[in-house]
């Protein structure tokens, strides 16, 4: 059976922003949160009360996998676990994107047309 | 340390999403403190907490939900089961519920009064007779001298004829109280006003009323313009002064005073004879000051009596005091029973946690091997117990909500036939309190009877279980620890029965009690005879009227078809009302009256011995003849003649009731002690003395009417002779005589009847969970049965076997249970009559019962093993 991405749109906010997060490589957790919050210049702050549960669903949904490769022993925590994106996540991320940029051309169509 | 205590925060959240998630979080705090520093930290501490106390219970939740789900599906899968633990826990909880209910209403809520904790009931008692009643001039002198009670009201019983108001006339119960009364108890009507001392003297000024609100909506249509009108009481005009608030239930008035709903004043003349210090009749209330115990208002009242005994020696005789809370006063005789109850009904809880246990182990056995495939999928044993914990705690639930069938059944029941030694039953209910109790007895059982199956778990080897190898051993841990269920299952059953089986002894015995009379077939009805027809300042007069009124009646009544004799008394034997006097021989007046002995005093119509079917051992009965006119005469029972005359014979002699210048009676006649203060009373001196020959009219009497079929058939026809007599006559409490004695035994019969209950379902219990047990075993040992007896066992052989295996737990269990209920024998001490807490006999019928019911239901497993093809168990392994 064929993936369709669509099925798990829309996601929520701090969803999409986790799996772009992950979009340039693997990380951990800590590492998310601080991605996301250089990313949107700290306009979207993620608590591990968010963060985790969203982890734990991707995980479930094969969004997420954990990673098995680890930086170096000398950076290296070994309680940390590292968490990279799946293709069926960056489609779902993806899909996210296009429906959001679609939401946006059509509300900046429609608000022009008033304007005018 | 912040790690630490990091961690330690982590504990919060389920052992599942922490170790997938643990020491990731855990990182991500070290990196976050580390990256903010000292400063930050208050605020990072901060968040951190907030998160926590949002992310553990949604994950908690989560982890419930997910369990919650495929423990209904394991219920679904076997429904027999499910279903049985579910009714089980439904009776024990339910049962436990309605009893929390009734103890809720009847011992915990406060009573109706303003700071209740500090009244009081205080009496007078004296050499040789029990604490009681007051006459008027001590009730005086105790008021103006015990600082103890801040303040102090007498009361006494009343009946009211009202009448007029285009109404029919209506009888209520009174109570004629001192003015402190309401100030007394804290409660102020809510509509006009309470009497004060103005008005509570002797005169016109008394003729003021207050109304209960039940009275007021009855009679007077809730109509506010009542206050400060003249009603018709007894002939009397009087004036309502106020009406007290509607939800106010006076327990005083309820219970001591025939549910008075109206209030006089006492309002007594201090030379009147009836005020004297011998005249105890008043029940006196006080009010502690603050601080005061009731100890200390003893002390006080007792040293005030002896003084008043110094001042009045011909009065008093040794006076003493007692000085009871109210609360103890109503609750202190109901406790012992309602604490036997509700130990009987925790029992009863017990057993069914144990019978649900049981259930659980054979479900838990059977699911072994799918246990066992999820711990190799890597499922941890703490894991597994939180899933088996939620199965418990659904079942547990859905038993609190099945409970409250049971629970509302029992209540209707109670309400319907509760002792009315037992206050408040009325306001017994279904509540917000007893649905939390039933939440809470849900929660209590699946602490106690979820822990079994964790148990089992912890005992099994799971590895082993898949591997098959233990499919095939007979369980012998398994059955160790259901055995030790059915054991204790049988010990409770054994002492609820034994505890029903002395009750029940007790009662027998008390209703094999020779009554002395006959209250079978016999109608009986009060009535009260008052009004300008009958009243007269000349006592003699009214006399003469209300005896006239009352032939009259019995003459009609024994003309109707279908009564055999009538008659009538003024106070109805074990009708629970007293009337003694002082006794003595006209030839021997004692140096110190007051050191009479007291008899109990019967003002009787004539016929009345006939009625009862009262033997007349010595002389006779009254007759017509002994008449308002005629030489006063009496009747002593059997115990007052053989103390009063030893060796002698009565008849024709003469005694006197009351002081020794009262009248001389002759004596025409010894009949048999009669019971008249409870069957469990002894007789004591009994006098009998015609109502004609009275020194007041006996307006109130109850009337007699012996039937020759159903009594309670014959009310219709009897109300109307009276209505034909005299309509404005009211009749109340028309009911048979054997209902009256019955209820004589209240709270014992009452104890009787549900422990009764409790025990036959602690029975059902243990022999269901019995059944079950061996019922699992012969399905286990199949394969072993088989074999034998393709090796030639007989049949008789396999059912010993199985039987011996019933006999262990039955065994141990009835040896447990019979020292357990030598134990708690004391509990219902109280209530026992004739019957030793240890009675032998009981006992014995106790284990015989349990013996002969436990065969019977091993029986059935036992026949089933030998029905065990050999072949085809053989052939399914």
């Amino acid at each position: 059976m064929r993936f369709d991405a669509t099925r798990h749109l829309p996601l929520t906010p701090p969803c999409f922003q986790v799996l772009v997060a992950l979009a340039d490589g693997e990380k951990h957790g800590y590492a998310i949160v601080k991605e996301v919050e250089r990313r949107t210049e700290g306009k979207v702050v993620l608590r591990t009360g968010t963060l985790y549960p969203i982890l734990k669903r991707l995980l479930d949904d094969m969004l997420v996998a954990e990673s098995s490769s680890r930086p170096g022993p000398a950076l290296d925590d070994e309680r940390r676990r590292y968490y990279r994106l799946t293709p069926r996540g960056r489609a779902v991320a993806l899909a996210e994107a296009d429906r959001l940029e679609e939401a946006v051309l059509q509300a900046r169509a429609k608000l022009a047309l008033q304007k005018a | 340390m912040h790690e630490r205590l990091f961690r330690a925060l982590l504990r919060l959240l389920p052992a599942e999403f922490r170790s997938g998630y643990g020491a990731d979080m855990e990182a991500a705090f070290r990196d976050e403190r580390r990256a903010r520093g000292g400063g930050g930290l208050v605020a990072l501490w901060l968040a951190t907490l907030l998160d926590m106390l949002r992310l553990a219970p949604a994950e908690q939740w989560d982890v419930f939900q997910r369990d919650a789900r495929v423990g209904l599906r394991a219920l679904r899968a076997r429904p027999v089961v499910s279903l049985l633990a579910v009714a089980t826990l439904g009776l024990g909880i339910g049962l436990n519920v309605a009893m929390f209910a009734v103890l809720d209403a009847v011992l915990l809520a406060p009573l109706p009064y303003a700071d209740a904790g500090r009244l009081v009931v205080v009496q007078e008692g004296g050499a040789g007779s029990l604490p009681g009643n007051l006459g008027y001039a001590t009730f005086v002198d105790l008021r103006d001298r015990v600082q103890a009670f801040s303040s102090l009201a007498a009361a006494t019983q009343s009946y009211a004829t009202l009448a007029g108001d285009g109404r029919d006339a209506e009888r209520a119960s009174a109570m004629r109280v001192s003015a402190s009364y309401f100030d007394l108890i804290g409660v102020r009507p809510a509509l006009g006003r309470a009497f004060g001392a103005s008005e509570d003297r002797p005169g016109e000024a008394r003729r003021v009323a207050v109304l209960s609100d039940r009275l007021w909506r009855r009679r007077f249509g809730g109509d506010p313009g009542v206050i400060g009108r003249l009603i018709d009481v007894s002939g009397a005009p009087v004036t309502v002064l106020g009406v007290m608030p509607a939800g106010f239930e006076d327990l005083v008035a309820r219970r001591l005073f025939d549910d008075a709903e109206l209030w006089t004043p006492l309002g007594y003349d201090p030379s009147a004879s009836f005020a004297c210090r011998t005249c105890r009749h008043l029940r006196a209330f006080g009010r502690l000051r603050p601080g005061l115990s009731e100890d200390q208002a003893q002390r006080d009242v007792a040293a005030a009596l002896t003084q008043l005994a110094r001042e009045h020696p011909a009065d008093y005789d040794a006076p003493s005091a007692r000085v009871t809370t109210l609360d103890d006063f109503f609750l202190g005789p109901v406790r012992p029973a309602l604490a036997a109850l509700s130990a009987g009904v925790a029992l009863l809880l017990l057993a069914a946690c144990a019978n649900v246990a049981n259930l659980l182990l054979l479900r838990a056995s059977e699911r072994g091997h799918e246990l066992a495939v999820r711990t190799a999928l890597g499922v941890t044993r703490g894991r597994l117990a939180r899933q088996l914990l939620t199965e418990s705690a659904l079942l547990a639930a859905a038993g609190g909500v099945a409970g409250l069938l049971p629970a509302w059944a029992l209540l209707e029941a109670i309400a319907a036939t509760g002792p009315a030694q037992l206050p408040r039953l009325a306001s017994v209910a279904l509540d917000g309190r007893a649905v939390a109790a039933a939440a809470g007895f849900s929660a209590l059982s699946c602490m106690i009877f979820g822990l079994v199956p964790l148990r089992h778990l912890a005992s099994q080897d799971l590895g082993k279980r898949l591997h098959g190898a233990s499919r095939h051993t007979p369980e012998s841990r398994a059955w160790t620890l259901r055995a030790s269920l059915v054991a204790s299952n049988v010990a409770m059953a054994v002492v609820l029965l034994v505890g029903a089986g002395l009750l029940l002894r007790s009662v027998t015995g008390l209703l094999a009690v020779p009554t002395g009379f006959d209250s079978a077939r016999v109608l009986t009805l009060r009535v009260d005879v008052s009004g300008p027809r009958y009243a007269d300042d000349e006592p003699a007069v009214e006399i003469g009227r209300v005896s006239r009124f009352y032939e009259g009646v019995l003459g009609e009544l024994r003309r109707l078809p279908g009564v055999v004799g009538a008659s009538g008394v003024s106070t109805l034997p074990l009708g629970g009302g007293h009337d003694s006097m002082t006794l003595h021989r006209a030839d021997r007046p004692a140096a110190r009256p007051e050191e009479d002995p007291e008899a109990d005093r019967f003002a009787v119509l004539p016929g009345f011995f006939e009625t009862l079917r009262i033997p007349v051992l010595r002389g006779r009965g009254f007759d017509a003849g002994d008449a308002q006119a005629a030489p006063r005469v009496a009747v002593l029972n059997a115990g007052a003649a053989a103390d009063l005359f030893p060796g002698e014979d009565p008849v024709g002699r003469e005694i006197r009731l009351g002081p020794p210048d009262a009248e001389a009676r002759r004596i025409v006649g010894v009949v048999a002690d009669t019971r008249h203060r409870g069957l469990d009373s002894a007789s004591g001196y009994q006098v009998y003395v015609p109502a004609a020959q009275w020194a007041w009219a006996e307006s109130t009497m109850t009337l007699l009417v012996r039937t020759s079929g159903a009594p309670g058939a014959m009310a219709p026809a009897v109300r109307t002779v009276l209505r034909e007599t005299d309509p404005a006559q009211p009749v109340t409490r028309v009911r048979p005589y054997g209902e009256i004695v019955g209820a004589s035994l209240g709270l014992r019969s009452f104890a009787t009847s549900l422990l009764g209950a409790f025990a036959a379902s602690a029975l059902l219990l243990a022999l269901g969970g019995l059944y079950g047990a061996l019922g699992v075993l012969v399905r286990q040992r199949r394969r072993e049965i088989g074999i034998r007896m393709a090796l030639g066992a007989a049949s008789r052989e396999i059912r010993r076997m199985v039987l011996r295996q019933a006999f262990g737990p039955v065994a141990a269990g009835l040896a447990c249970g019979l020292l357990a209920a030598g134990a708690a024998g004391r509990l219902l001490s109280s209530l026992l009559y004739g019957v030793p807490p240890h009675d032998p006999a009981t006992f014995a019928a106790v284990s015989a019962l349990l013996a002969a019911s436990a065969a019977g239901a091993a029986l059935v497993p036992a026949w089933r093993a030998t029905r065990t093809d050999a072949a085809i168990t053989l052939r399914a392994e």
